[in-house]
């Protein structure tokens, strides 16, 4: 049974990166604009943004 | 002349949707005006007409006065401030386009870098209406990124210094608050589980538990609910028990018990039940933060204000300058189209002002030499120089506008935190009689029921109530075209007991079936001479006539043409002279004293031939609404127009009505603020000229033909062709109040259990755990159903 001290304690760390990203993702601006990105996804029709891919 | 009034073009705008009035064809597409025809023809040339492809029509018109200066963007102090990168090659700016609002408007947006090479990318947040834009400084300026931006029908409004960062931030901050507890409820909960189901759990592993648990929880108390605490001792040091006592009590009891418990290893606490009444509040906030992030409730008339004018200096140079450095004495040079931003004196012979831009009345002035022009005037023609008189804080239109804000009226308390006072006494009443009674029984025991009761009675049901119901009802509200800003609104509206409107534009609406022409019948030729002198003209009643003769016109050039101010057009059409006016201006005699509206009377070679009446109407089906209102509501209509219309607003208004006409928009104001100092006003209006009185009402309705076009700030925003449905909507809101206090009557029914329970002492951490839930999501349910089915009812939805 004292598997289960290691068990909980990994699934908590596990949880806790979850949770890390999450607050990245919200401070990163991501749920910023919640509507924005539904519609552009629609738009891939000509011309994309040059600016973006060439800097990644 | 009833054939004019059949062949009304009704063709939409290819671009902007709009009525063509009068329609310029082009490649077989009808454009409302050349400002649309050139939007088109610039996308076209560039190969972006995909604009067209993902919403119809989806441009804003473009307004033709729009003559917004942008050239002081490129002054450095100024761009400075905007900018949020920069570097030798590369700049960003990150402006607001309150315009923005459909899948086109985005995918033109991102694609500005087609129409013009210096920019390299741009980005549209649809949330909040900004747009961020990378360009090169060597190929292109600020100013004309935002010159374009105001071709394509996008004017950026330029906000110097940062007022609305603070408000989005707190939105940021409440998402992690909410995933926080979130994330502490679900752990703590799986931790739970053996105690919940009864489960025999060695005591190694229970304390194990019980620890983990308390660790999760502390940020949970720390981060997520400090905003409870804050507002709590915030509301105490003012004397006012705030529904967030309670909470903030239940909360801070809930903690302290349970950690007593863990440390001294008699028991695992409710800490299961904290982090779930904490991420419950928080989701009731969240929901409560929600609202037409598409509309626009916040704009005021500084976003039409230039921010900077041309002032000359000393050696006959002209400095673009912000508008909020100028000083008194400085020369200003204003163009035709710009307004003028502060109170001045022209130091020209003569100027064409236009104070629609306040009075919401269309009508060219001329002044002369020294004459005084207020703020707000807007130049019509040739250019003028000015001498400034007053800073622009001290202006006519800031003393009018800029004095107040909205937040003061939140004073008013809304119904939860009336009842929140009682509730809290109540709940500590019962906490320290049970404590008293079971001190004799055994102190320890009197200590876990004093804690017991505190716990219990945390109002999260109570607080889940007001956000849900009040949420449902904007929601059911914005279906039906009256769009509030928040839900507190709502419970505004439930306290008006007088409405006031404005009449021009909000009562009454201009169409061309209104227009009559009384007299010896015109002859064709004799149409379409007129139509071609009244579209020499600007006066609004030229554009009137014109627009009711455009099906008749043919091409017609004018020998002569002279405007007498306040009289008339006089002009020469192949041998004739035209003359069109008022009666004494044409020679003729008016009978008849009682025309409702305005006349412009037509005469050929000196002699009368009869007159065009000009009405407005009341839109359709207000009267029956203001029949239904006037049973209910005190009511008065303030007009900024002289008093010919008297009998319409008579005819249908109920006799106690009280009528104020040629209303200068601060007489309004002041006549709003002394009404709402005696009882709760919402007032109705449409333009500018009504900011300050819906400012200054308890609840400000903006009437809009169409809502994503300009509207003063105000609570609430309100589709002109649904204002006929307002009784309809106030008899909804005062419904939706019964359902809010049927919630609030659950919620106080799991509270008595709860209570008797804890008094009882056998308030177990399970029973707690099950409570907390079950009533929070029944007093959802019935809020939101409840909405729902009184709407359903009511044909609202």
């Amino acid at each position: 049974m004292s598997a289960l001290f290691i068990l909980i304690g990994i699934s908590i760390a596990v949880a806790l990166v979850f949770l890390l990203l999450f607050v990245l993702a919200v401070k990163s601006g991501q749920y910023d604009d919640t509507e924005g990105p539904s519609i552009r996804a629609l738009s891939d029709r000509t011309i994309k943004k040059k600016g973006r891919n060439n800097e990644v | 002349m009833a054939k004019a009034n059949q062949t009304t073009v009704t063709n939409q705008c290819f671009h902007c949707g709009d009525d063509c009035i009068e329609e310029i064809v082009a490649e077989s597409k009808s454009f409302c005006c050349h400002g649309c025809l050139a939007v088109y023809q610039l996308l076209e040339e560039t190969g972006l007409t995909d604009y067209y492809q993902f919403t119809e029509k989806p441009g804003t018109k473009q307004s033709q006065d729009a003559y917004l200066q942008y050239d002081y963007l490129d002054t450095p102090a100024v761009e400075n401030q905007l900018l949020l990168f920069e570097n030798a090659r590369s700049k960003r700016v990150k402006v607001e386009v309150p315009d923005i609002h459909c899948s086109s408007c985005i995918w033109l947006l991102e694609n500005l870098s087609k129409l013009n090479p210096g920019i390299t990318s741009s980005e549209v947040s649809f949330t909040k209406k900004e747009l961020t834009i990378d360009y090169d400084p060597s190929l292109v300026r600020l100013s004309e990124i935002a010159h374009l931006l105001l071709r394509i029908g996008y004017p950026p409004t330029i906000n110097l210094g940062s007022k609305s960062k603070k408000a989005k931030n707190s939105g940021k901050s409440l998402m992690l608050k909410l995933g926080i507890a979130g994330f502490a409820f679900g752990n703590i909960m799986l931790l739970s589980f053996p105690e919940y189901f009864g489960f025999e759990v060695e005591k190694e592993f229970q304390n194990f538990f019980a620890f983990i648990s308390m660790a999760l929880s502390i940020p949970v108390l720390v981060y997520s609910a400090n905003g409870y605490f804050i507002a709590a001792w915030k509301g105490l040091r003012q004397q006012f028990i705030s529904i967030d006592v309670p909470i903030a009590l239940g909360i801070a009891t809930l903690f302290i018990r349970s950690a007593y418990e863990v440390i001294l290893q008699v028991g695992t606490g409710y800490f299961d039940s904290l982090a779930g009444l904490v991420f419950f509040l928080l989701i009731g906030k969240w929901v409560q933060q929600r609202s037409y992030r598409q509309l626009s409730f916040e704009r005021d008339y500084k976003s039409y204000f230039p921010l900077a004018v041309l002032r000359n200096v000393k050696n006959g140079e002209q400095v673009a300058t912000p508008v909020s450095d100028l000083q008194v004495d400085d020369e200003l040079f204003i163009r035709n189209g710009e307004v003028i931003p502060t109170d001045c004196q022209l130091l020209d012979e003569r100027v064409d002002i236009d104070y629609s831009f306040v009075t919401g009345e269309s009508d060219l002035v001329q002044k002369t030499l020294n004459a005084k022009i207020y703020a707000g005037a807007k130049v019509f023609g040739q250019a003028a120089r000015f001498r400034v008189l007053k800073p622009v804080s001290q202006s006519y239109l800031s003393s009018l506008w800029g004095n107040f804000s909205k937040e003061d009226k939140e004073a008013s308390r809304s119904l939860i935190d009336s009842i929140s006072k009682y509730f809290t006494i109540a709940v500590v009443s019962v906490a320290i009689l049970s404590l008293a009674y079971w001190w004799g029984i055994s102190s320890s025991a009197a200590i876990q029921v004093f804690a017991a009761v505190l716990i219990v009675a945390c109002p999260c049901a109570l607080a889940l109530a007001t956000p849900f119901t009040l949420n449902a009802a904007l929601s059911v509200l914005g279906q039906n075209g009256f769009y509030l800003k928040k839900a507190e609104v709502v419970e505004r509206l439930w306290k008006i007991s007088q409405l006031v409107f404005d009449k021009t534009g909000t009562l009454t609406e201009l169409s061309t079936n209104s227009m009559k022409y009384v007299g010896q019948k015109l002859s064709p030729n004799e149409q379409s001479a007129i139509h071609g002198i009244v579209s020499n003209s600007t006066h609004p009643l030229s554009a009137r006539i014109g627009t009711y003769l455009s099906s008749v016109a043919d091409e017609t050039s004018l020998l002569s043409f002279k405007e007498y101010e306040g009289q008339g057009l006089e002009a020469m059409v192949g041998n004739n002279i035209y003359r069109l006016g008022t009666a004494s201006f044409i020679g003729a005699t008016d009978n008849n004293s009682k025309h409702n509206g305005a006349t412009v009377w037509v005469g050929i070679n000196a002699e009368p031939r009869g007159y065009f009446e000009v009405r407005s109407s009341l839109r359709k089906g207000l009267a029956a609404a203001i029949g239904k209102l006037g049973s209910s509501y005190k009511m008065s209509v303030i007009s900024g127009d002289n008093d010919r219309e008297e009998l319409l607003i008579k005819e249908s208004f109920p006799a106690a009505t009280k009528l104020r006409f040629r209303q200068q928009p601060h007489q309004k104001l002041n006549y709003v603020e002394s009404l709402a100092s005696k009882e709760q006003v919402m007032m109705l209006g449409d333009g500018l000229n009504d900011a300050g009185a819906l400012a200054k009402s308890d609840v400000g309705v903006a009437v809009t033909e169409n809502i994503t076009s300009f509207t003063p700030a105000s609570d609430a925003i309100l589709e002109g062709i649904k204002l006929r449905k307002l009784p309809q909507f106030m008899t909804f809101i005062g419904r939706v109040r019964l359902v809010l206090i049927s919630a609030f009557a659950i919620s106080f029914l799991y509270n008595v259990v709860g209570l008797s329970f804890a008094i009882t002492g056998q308030l177990s951490p399970l029973v707690a755990a099950i409570l907390m839930p079950i009533s929070s999501v029944s007093v959802v349910a019935v809020s939101t159903f409840g909405v729902k089915y009184l709407a359903k009812k009511m044909n609202l939805l």
